[in-house]
């Protein structure tokens, strides 16, 4: 069953490349290059070292991003989701955050922090925490009291109270938090580099695209995706797996 | 004194009474029945007194010593809620070891201890197959007998039961009183067993509390001289509750229930 899983995923990829090479024949343009020569592309960014360099300073800024904005977001949405006054309080705010453009937390962020990479971080985690906070916040207001109840009966310590009683009941939102957390925070951390630094695969999309280099932009992209979609066949699904075998 | 000493003066809920001059006491070891209607307040009053709702006029005190800190409960609590509560993302085994990791430094032990212990109870109420089950593939009734060997896990010395073998069908509900029996003569806990079954109740306990309607006191306490071991459908019984019928009759109208049966024992997928 495993195996075939793994067969119906490669194969959908390989559909999507035959058909862009499909697309890319039949446009014969300068404007969609063809897989080669993308492959090319790529691998030349890579022997020159450039790529990878980017590519990490891209990596680096997300992954700060993403553990801010998901460890403020679980504390923050946590509490909201236990405490109805304190929802109230917040709520407003939170509407707030849900709704303001990126463009605009990141403009502000860089005229307030100066052009850095603090800045940059913080403009990234702003934009994803209102989003991990509404998901947590769900999954804390269905926690089961009857099952905490359990604990407080058989004295639990707060710490194995939390670990098995309390977080298991979010393990599926925060999965879900992280999830579309890194979905977003890709693409914002992007929009960041392109504003206001001077490396990270923004930057260099942004550069190419000023030459109308689209090989190489098209390049950075894939080398984009097989990131992604390494860190989601690597570390998100085999971490979902075993969080949720209990249901199987 | 040793043991418990029960007083509600008052307790509402949903601005409801439910519980008025409620007052009884208890010996460490003795078995005690509450019995009474449905719906007047018995799990109520077993959250009073195990420290889980702490809203109310009155005190309960357990070795002399008055009410817990609030959201306290007594160390050494056993408990077994009217539903398994089991943990469904622990195996069986994990479920039971669980509530080893206690506060109390009397029920630490170490790991393999831990494990040993929970396999020995598991086994006694007959899940030794079944130790690394998840909860949602074992029957109600397996759930139950999970539920009943944790609550021993922590070597109780008050236990608290509310209905625990309820909606059981009848051999599964006797093996299951069986093991409790069993453990509790070993380990010789102050038990209060809910229920709305007095057949039940008589077949179990030392002595039976009856609870009128709301709000619920204690209207009677009853001592049963039977011999162990009692079967629920025996003569013995039978005859008690006759006796009890014909004696109270105006206080044990609408007491007595036959339970209903509609879970079984074998598996379900």
């Amino acid at each position: 069953m495993k195996s075939r899983n793994w067969l119906l995923r490669t194969a959908s990829l390989l559909v999507l490349v035959a058909l862009w090479w499909i697309a890319a024949l039949i446009a014969d343009s300068f404007v969609l290059p063809s897989p080669q020569e993308v492959l090319l592309s790529f691998w030349l960014h890579t022997l020159s070292g450039e790529l990878p360099y980017h590519l990490a300073a891209t990596l680096g800024r997300v992954a700060v991003s993403f553990l801010l904005a998901m460890s403020i977001g679980v504390a923050i949405g946590i509490f909201m989701g236990r405490h109805r006054r304190l929802d109230i309080a917040l709520d407003g705010a939170l509407v707030l955050g849900l709704n303001i453009p990126a463009l605009v937390t990141i403009v502000l962020c860089y005229i307030w922090f100066g052009l850095t990479d603090v800045a940059a971080v913080i403009a990234v985690a702003l934009n994803k925490i209102p989003t991990v906070i509404v998901t947590v916040r769900e999954g804390a207001r269905a926690v089961d009291k009857r099952l905490l109840e359990v604990a407080q009966a058989y004295r639990l310590t707060r710490l194995h109270t939390l670990r098995k009683i309390y977080l298991p009941q979010l393990y599926p939102y925060l999965m879900a938090a992280a999830r579309s957390g890194l979905a977003l925070i890709w693409k914002i951390v992007l929009v960041v580099e392109l504003l206001g630094r001077s490396n990270g695969v923004g930057f260099q999309l942004h550069t190419y695209y000023q030459f109308f280099d689209i090989t190489s932009i098209l390049a950075y992209t894939l080398a984009f995706a097989g990131v992604v979609l390494l860190i989601e066949a690597a570390l998100m699904r085999p971490v979902e797996n075993r969080l949720t075998r209990w249901r199987q | 004194m040793t043991g418990l000493e029960v007083r509600i003066d008052e307790k509402r809920f949903n601005g409801k009474v439910v519980l008025r001059g409620l007052e009884f006491t208890a010996r460490p070891g003795e078995f005690l029945a509450l019995v009474g209607p449905s719906g007047t307040g018995k799990s109520t009053l077993l959250n009073l007194i195990s420290g889980l709702d702490h809203n109310f006029t009155g005190s309960v005190s357990w070795d002399g010593e008055t009410l817990y800190m609030p959201g306290e409960s007594p160390s050494q609590l056993g408990m077994m809620f009217q539903e398994p509560r089991l943990m469904p993302w622990l195996s069986t085994l994990d479920n039971v070891r669980l509530v080893s990791q206690s506060r109390d430094a009397s029920v630490v032990r170490n790991e393999s201890q831990v494990t040993a212990r929970a396999v020995e109870l598991l086994r006694e109420v007959g899940l030794g197959d079944n130790l690394n089950t998840w909860p949602g593939q074992l029957s109600g009734g397996m759930q139950r007998r999970a539920a009943l060997a944790r609550a021993f896990m922590v070597s109780p010395r008050l236990l608290l039961l509310d209905e625990p073998f309820v909606s059981l069908d009848m051999p599964t509900g006797n093996r299951l009183r069986e093991s409790l029996l069993a453990l509790c003569q070993r380990q010789r806990p102050l038990v209060l067993y809910v229920t709305h079954d007095l057949r039940e109740a008589l077949a179990v306990a030392d002595r039976v509390l009856f609870l009128s309607g709301p709000p619920a006191r204690v209207i009677l306490d009853y001592r049963v001289e039977l011999a162990h071991p009692r079967q629920l459908e025996g003569p013995a019984v039978a005859q008690l509750q006759q006796t009890l019928s014909a004696q109270y009759p105006d206080l044990l109208s609408g007491l007595i229930e036959i339970s209903l049966s509609s879970e079984g024992d074998s598996p379900q997928h």
